[in-house]
């Protein structure tokens, strides 16, 4: 069978992932929509199918741990178009490559998927203080292709929810 | 900063304070000369009066198409609150510059006691919550009193399919009445909270010919603040639970419940106590109330991994050792930090 290709890269890059000398622990979240009702938003009501595309429209959402994993940095740099005054490229600002493996696999207790726009933590120590810093999932690409695929993710770095020390209490703002 | 020990010194005596206060505004606004009342705003004016307005800029009389223009205002106001008014819609709908004075001078707003109001056909309508807040540098008094109704009440005592937690939580969500005893509520905004239906104390009739004319806003700082606390605070709902389950002790929702002295003066410590950064909003509030909201959930997860990956057992090393500043930009540059951000996070996140 030729998934069993993909299958088994997957099974070592787990191997690979969970081992390596650079790969670091990570929280997964996860939005959740806070509506219950699907003709009101807010307290006004929807336009139509407006306000409802995707969870980035919702404005009543919380964030949900989903569980850890690893994360292991690929590379840095992909090839990416060039600007016509060939003085700088575009896309390379801040996108990095990740191999995440969550600590549980899908099917056992805790086992989930990470997903397009779930937001890793990864974390610079050990221990409940360990500073945190934040990446957005941007993309998941695909780099064989056979089902069941061999994932990496493409993230952009978001240091404005970095959490320098998790000790802290939270800045207070009415928002 | 720490809060304003005056503020909540003495929970006991507040409500008599609160009552004198209401009871002296009331006073002094059946004895103002100067009130535009509705009959006037209607048409039926009398220029002889003299009122002034500050529409257009300026302090001048008051003539036929200001009248107009505030009937146009007062419309449009109205509209703005058909249905109601939330929490989330009051801090949306008011204005930076009170937002802003909610955030820098008000440090704390603490329930102090809650009670089941019965409207006119004697059945309990709605739970009135009494907050104490601190009042701002300038004022005169060291603490103000604002009071929410909630309207889900009612639903939250008749429904017992719902733990009283998650009607707390429910309650804090739905429509809400309030008013505060500050002047700018007073002169600037009860009018609007009047015409909106969903002013909570003494209603107001007159229209703020001076000092709002164009009904801009919502609520001042202190109700802000109050509204920030029913939003997020996990002690305002663990109040309205107790008052909830108060209410359906005795099944009609009636009954009185009060915060005690110790607990609240422990709340407003932590209140007070909270980092006042903020202002690195990007303009957008949704996103931005979503990073919050990321971080703090954040911020209160701990999480114990099964095994400590290698890279994190590294940079804790790293970042313990000042001499290791070379080998950690290293490290950091493969998490695209910039060496500064890697320096700051972990060597001067640790002072």
């Amino acid at each position: 069978m030729l998934s069993n290709v993909p299958s088994g890269i997957n099974a070592m890059a787990r191997n690979v992932i969970i081992n390596h000398p650079n790969a670091y622990n990570c929280e997964v979240y996860r939005r959740r929509v806070g509506r219950t009702s699907a003709d009101e938003a807010g307290g006004s009501p929807t336009m139509g199918g407006m306000m409802v595309l995707s969870s980035e429209d919702e404005d009543d959402i919380r964030w949900e741990l989903v569980g850890l994993g690893f994360a292991l940095p690929g590379e840095q740099f992909q090839a990416s178009s060039m600007m016509d005054r060939r003085d700088a490229n575009n896309g390379y600002a801040d996108e990095l490559r990740f191999l995440i493996e969550p600590e549980e696999m899908i099917g056992d207790p805790g086992g989930f998927e990470v997903l397009k726009r779930d937001v890793i933590y990864v974390l610079l120590g050990e221990g409940e203080n360990a500073p945190k810093v934040a990446y957005e999932i941007v993309d998941v690409e695909a780099a064989v292709n056979v089902p069941p695929f061999v994932t990496r993710y493409v993230v952009n770095r978001r240091d404005d929810l970095d959490i320098a020390d998790p000790a802290e209490a939270e800045d207070d703002t009415i928002a | 900063m720490a809060g304003d020990p005056r503020a909540i010194s003495r929970l006991s005596g507040s409500a008599a304070e609160a009552r004198s206060r209401a009871r002296e505004d009331s006073m002094e606004r059946q004895a103002a000369p100067n009130i535009l009342n509705p009959n006037e705003v209607s048409g039926d004016y009398d220029a002889s009066r003299m009122l002034m307005t500050t529409l257009g800029g300026e302090v001048r009389p008051i003539t036929a198409d200001d009248l107009a223009q505030f009937r146009h205002n007062a419309r449009v106001a109205g509209r703005r609150f058909k249905g109601g008014i939330t929490a989330r819609q009051v801090i949306d709908m008011s204005l930076k510059k009170d937002r802003d004075r909610a955030r820098q001078q008000i440090n704390m707003a603490v329930p102090s006691a809650a009670r089941g109001v019965r409207g006119s056909n004697r059945q309990v309508e709605s739970l009135e919550v009494r907050f104490i807040t601190n009042a701002g540098p300038d004022s005169d008094v060291h603490r103000h009193h604002v009071t929410v109704e909630f309207t889900g009440y009612q639903t939250a005592i008749a429904s017992g399919a719902e733990s009283v937690k998650r009607a707390a939580a429910r309650v804090r969500k739905e429509g809400v009445r309030f008013d505060c005893d500050c002047g700018r509520h007073r002169y600037w905004f009860r009018y609007i909270a009047t015409i909106g239906r969903y002013n909570a104390g003494r209603p107001e009739t007159g229209f703020p010919k001076i000092r709002n004319p164009k009904l801009n806003g919502v609520a001042c700082k202190h109700v802000l603040r109050v509204m920030s606390e029913i939003e997020g605070g996990s002690a305002v709902q663990s109040f309205l639970a107790r008052a909830i389950e108060k209410g359906r002790q005795s099944e009609d929702g009636s009954g009185h419940i009060r915060q005690r002295q110790k607990e609240a003066e422990k709340l407003a410590e932590k209140q007070a106590k909270r980092p006042k950064g903020g202002a690195t909003g990007t303009g957008d509030r949704d996103f931005d109330r979503s990073r919050r909201a990321l971080r703090k959930q954040s911020r209160a997860t701990t999480t114990k991994p099964k095994r400590t990956a290698n890279g994190s057992r590294r940079m804790q090393a790293l970042g313990g050792n000042d001499k290791a500043r070379d080998a950690l930009v290293a490290a950091a540059r493969d998490l695209g930090l910039t060496p500064e951000q890697a320096v700051a996070i972990l060597q001067g996140g640790k002072g």
